[in-house]
């Protein structure tokens, strides 16, 4: 195992294992990434959240020292991602968003190949690790539908026991039941003193398992925080019909509504947190119909970055 | 241009028929314009030797009158071109529908308020239609060659027509391409079978020449019927009937194939043997034994076996048939020039006991074998350069291996397929001359055999390093366009009495006639020289490049037109 060239510690003490300076990648007109500075502290599960096309892939594959840096420089262990990248990836494990591999190999084989590759690997674990997934290694990747070949993809990176995985969109095409198991084997990581970093678009996912998230939009990182702070990012949409029109002014002094809008007989209303003074309201007013929607990661995203947001104090004020 | 699946299709052949249709086209013009030079004005000691020898290669094409007209020189010294555009016809065929069905953009098409009966009929016409237009560009780059020369000038409509037979042999071709490929999951490995067919296609043709009790062999090769109308010599001209015939091939091939299309499941194949049955050397197509996993060098070794024993068993069975036909080869001339000043010459070659003659017979097939493993190399990049495009080489390179190990493990492999090859090759010839009772002159033989590996090997390397900016679309029209490019020069080039600076880029010339002169050793060297000089480059590129994406140079990118690049962008 490589030693790292030299131990970073976070402000609060924590051994820091991914840290990025002002990593920028630029790809010509197209946008990349800018300026992404952030610290992921060893024995954490790190979200890495934000919407189609917002850079997560692009500075998953800088991570992996599958692109250079246009400037900035990203290290993990200690090592550059870049100049001393066979270090770095003797440290991590890797599943890309859709693993592509040799289609004419078996699952089994390609295992055993990346296995080979890593120079050995524990056996008893592979098996284990297949057996979760009731992975059929004798298929070869091509005859594999979207989520078993996702199962190939999580058990190369997890067999080595890495310590440090790089997670890119790693549930898409999994199962529910696939699901809970390979977020248990997220916690059972985690226990074991690993760290994971996980990159997705879906919010529930990222609260479920993690304790940290960045949010990365346009290319650039815009928050860092717990998942707990991230919590006020949640909104419901509450759309209600009243025999009659109801003014704007029931709705907006309670708690946690961001916005209310009228039209004739319908409210919309955007509310963060408990929904209970909401319905209650309503039914005071006769409500005879009331639908809620909890708005797509991109509409949130949209809606508190584009200046639509205001916070709920600033709402009562 | 995209509001028919046919325009659709169509537009996306417009690189290919601008660049091939001029490509080939000005080949065309060169060749056609080089007459007056070629034939006009050397020593008539000169013009007797250059006669005799394209006597020699015309009588494999079945003309050997005529040939000292425009029409028949262009004929004789095009016909190794006309295969070039024959096999982008063949690419496109396999690729119509299995190359699509493999990216998975046949199932958004059908998903489509379309039937799939006239999905694959616009996708046909549309490809059709692109060799067509292909083969309007060489005709008319034709006429303006021969409006450059002096006499002995062919009609514009006899260069349409000539334009016309390229486009039906590649059509042909390329609907063989299209019904082979009903039957394989991959369009590779359906590009491979037709390619066999297709050098099937020149043997048959050829066996049926050499041998007239065996013509109806030739009969049954599409090179046949484009052979036998030559609308440029006028003791032959256009035969309507053969191209019929070639239409046919067409309409059967691919009707065919649109049969079996609309009779299986999309992504599947037609069985060719009933299950549970495999095929001897089926193993070869996916190696299964563990040798093949333990490091790059052995899976890039597995990777690239499958294509060294295609090319080898195709090389092989082509020289030996073209080793075993020479005797036979030798006393028809000696009988087609009897009575003339040839009659000499032929006779003291015929007969397989004259080693000099029998080199001058073979040197003439002998002399393609560089082009043919520079042909490999290409097929070779182009590998390499799908693993990366599509993304195979993420999870590898996410192991601690180092980019350079990965890609050298790669160059390896291949350049130990194209010298597998060559040696089949050598072995296939000094075989077949041992059955024929043919002399041949060993030390010379392995020299030009095996003494050709290093042009393949420079192609490669160039290949390699090209790869690393230009990504797969456009890779092998450049690298085809480049080997065209420099066998033109050397064909042209020789026979207009160019500079020699110019001739020197020509990398064929420094072969020479190994079996004849033996192998310019200085050359040899200069070339492998530069082999190493360009593997270096390629894998110093790769290691700082990045992964998935193609900049030509630092802030200009060639126009994209996949969509991967933009999917790696987020």
């Amino acid at each position: 195992m490589c030693r790292p060239s030299g131990r970073l510690e976070s402000q609060d003490g924590m051994a820091v294992i991914i840290t990025t300076q002002n990593l920028t990648k630029r790809y010509g007109r197209s946008r990349g990434i800018q300026d992404v500075t952030l610290a992921v502290e060893e024995g954490e599960i790190f979200g890495f959240l934000g919407p189609n096309g917002a850079g997560k892939t692009t500075t998953i594959r800088l991570l992996m020292g599958l692109l250079r840096p246009s400037s900035g420089s990203a290290s993990i262990g200690g090592h550059d991602v870049w100049t001393d990248s066979v270090a770095v990836k003797r440290l991590v494990g890797y599943l890309p968003s859709d693993p592509q591999l040799d289609p004419d190999l078996t699952g089994g084989q390609l295992i055993d190949y990346f296995g080979h590759l890593r120079g050995g690997v524990d056996q008893a674990y592979v098996k284990q690790l297949v057996d979760r997934f009731e992975l059929d290694t004798r298929k070869r990747f091509r005859d594999y539908s979207r989520g078993n070949k996702q199962k190939v993809g999580i058990v190369q990176a997890f067999m080595h026991k890495p310590k440090l995985l790089v997670l890119d969109e790693a549930t898409s095409g999994l199962d529910p039941l696939n699901q809970q198991e390979f977020n248990k084997l997220l916690f059972e990581t985690r226990s074991a003193g690993g760290t994971v970093f996980l990159s997705s678009h879906i919010l529930p996912e990222v609260e479920e398992v993690c304790s940290h998230v960045g949010i990365i939009r346009d290319g650039e990182l815009i928050r860092v925080d717990t998942v707990a702070s991230l919590r006020d990012l949640r909104q419901h949409e509450v759309t209600m019909t009243f025999p009659q029109p109801v003014s704007t002014d029931v709705f907006t002094s309670l708690a946690g509504v961001h916005s209310v809008t009228a039209d004739g007989d319908t409210v919309k209303v955007i509310v963060s947190g408990d929904l209970g003074p909401i319905v209650k309201a309503a039914a005071d007013h006769n409500a005879t119909n009331l639908t809620t929607h909890e708005p797509s990661l991109e509409d949130v995203f949209l809606r508190y970055y584009n200046g639509a947001h205001t916070t709920p104090e600033a709402a009562h004020a | 241009m995209r509001r028919s699946i046919f325009l659709k299709t169509l537009g996306s052949y417009r690189t290919a028929i601008l660049g091939w249709g001029l490509g080939m086209g000005l080949l065309m013009l060169v060749v056609v314009s080089a007459y007056d030079s070629a034939v006009g004005s050397v020593s008539a000691k000169d013009k007797q030797a250059f006669l005799l020898a394209f006597q020699s290669i015309g009588w494999l094409w079945d003309f050997p009158k005529a040939l000292s007209s425009t029409g028949g020189y262009a004929t004789a010294k095009y016909s190794f071109f006309v295969a070039l555009v024959a096999i982008w016809g063949l690419l496109a065929g396999t690729r119509l529908l299995r190359g699509e069905e493999e990216s998975g953009q046949l199932d958004m098409l059908l998903s489509m308020p379309r039937s799939r009966a006239r999905v694959a009929v616009e996708k046909v016409s549309a490809l059709l239609v692109a060799l067509l237009l292909i083969g309007a560009f060489i005709g008319l780059f034709a006429f303006a060659g021969v409006s450059t020369v002096k006499t002995l000038r062919f009609s514009f409509a006899a260069a349409m027509e000539e334009g016309l037979m390229i486009s039906l042999l590649a059509a042909s071709i390329a609907s063989i391409g299209l019904f082979v490929s009903q039957f394989t999951r991959h369009r590779g490995s359906a590009a491979g079978i037709t390619g066999g067919l297709f050098a099937l296609a020149f043997v048959l043709n050829s066996i049926g020449l050499v041998s007239p009790q065996n013509e109806w062999v030739g009969r049954l090769s599409p090179v046949y019927y484009f052979r036998i109308s030559k609308p440029l010599v006028e003791d032959y001209g256009m035969n309507w009937g053969a191209a019929g015939i070639l239409v046919v091939f067409v309409v059967v091939f691919a009707g065919a194939a649109a049969v079996l299309f609309l009779s299986r499941d999309v992504g599947s194949v037609i069985p060719v043997v009933p299950a549970g049955v495999s095929l001897p050397g089926g193993h070869l197509a996916a190696p299964q034994s563990g040798w093949s996993l333990r490091s790059l060098a052995s899976r890039a070794i597995a990777i690239e076996l499958p294509r060294a024993f295609w090319w080898a068993v195709g090389l092989g069975a082509f020289f030996t048939v073209f080793t075993a036909i020479t005797r036979q080869l030798q006393l028809n001339l000696l009988d087609d020039f009897k009575g003339t000043i040839y009659e000499p010459i032929f006779k003291a070659m015929a007969g397989g006991s004259s080693a000099s003659g029998n080199a001058f017979f073979l040197n003439l097939l002998i002399s393609y074998i560089p082009l043919l493993v520079a042909a490999m190399a290409v097929t070779q990049v182009n590998g390499w350069e799908r693993t990366e495009a599509e993304g195979q080489l993420d999870l590898v390179l996410a192991t601690p291996q180092t980019r350079a190990k990965a890609m050298l493990a790669r160059i390896g492999a291949a350049a130990l397929g194209i010298v597998f090859v060559v040696a089949v090759a050598f072995g296939a010839i000094l075989l077949a001359a041992a059955r024929a009772s043919l002399t041949l002159d060993t030390g010379n033989l392995a020299q030009a055999v095996l003494g050709s590996a290093p042009w393949g090997l420079i192609v490669l390397a160039a290949g390699f390093l090209l790869a690393t900016w230009i990504r797969r679309s456009l890779l092998v029209t450049v690298l085809s366009i480049l080997l065209a490019a420099t066998y033109g020069i050397q064909l042209a080039g020789a026979a207009a009495g160019w500079p020699d600076a110019v001739q020197g880029l020509a990398l064929f010339h420094y072969y020479g006639s190994p079996m004849i002169n033996g192998l310019d050793w200085t050359a040899v060297g200069v070339i492998l020289g530069v082999t190493v000089v360009l593997t270096a480059l390629a894998v110093w590129r790769f290691a700082a490049k990045d992964i998935g994406r193609w900049t030509f140079l630092p802030g200009l990118r060639l126009p994209r037109r996949r969509q991967r690049q933009a999917a790696l962008a987020q």
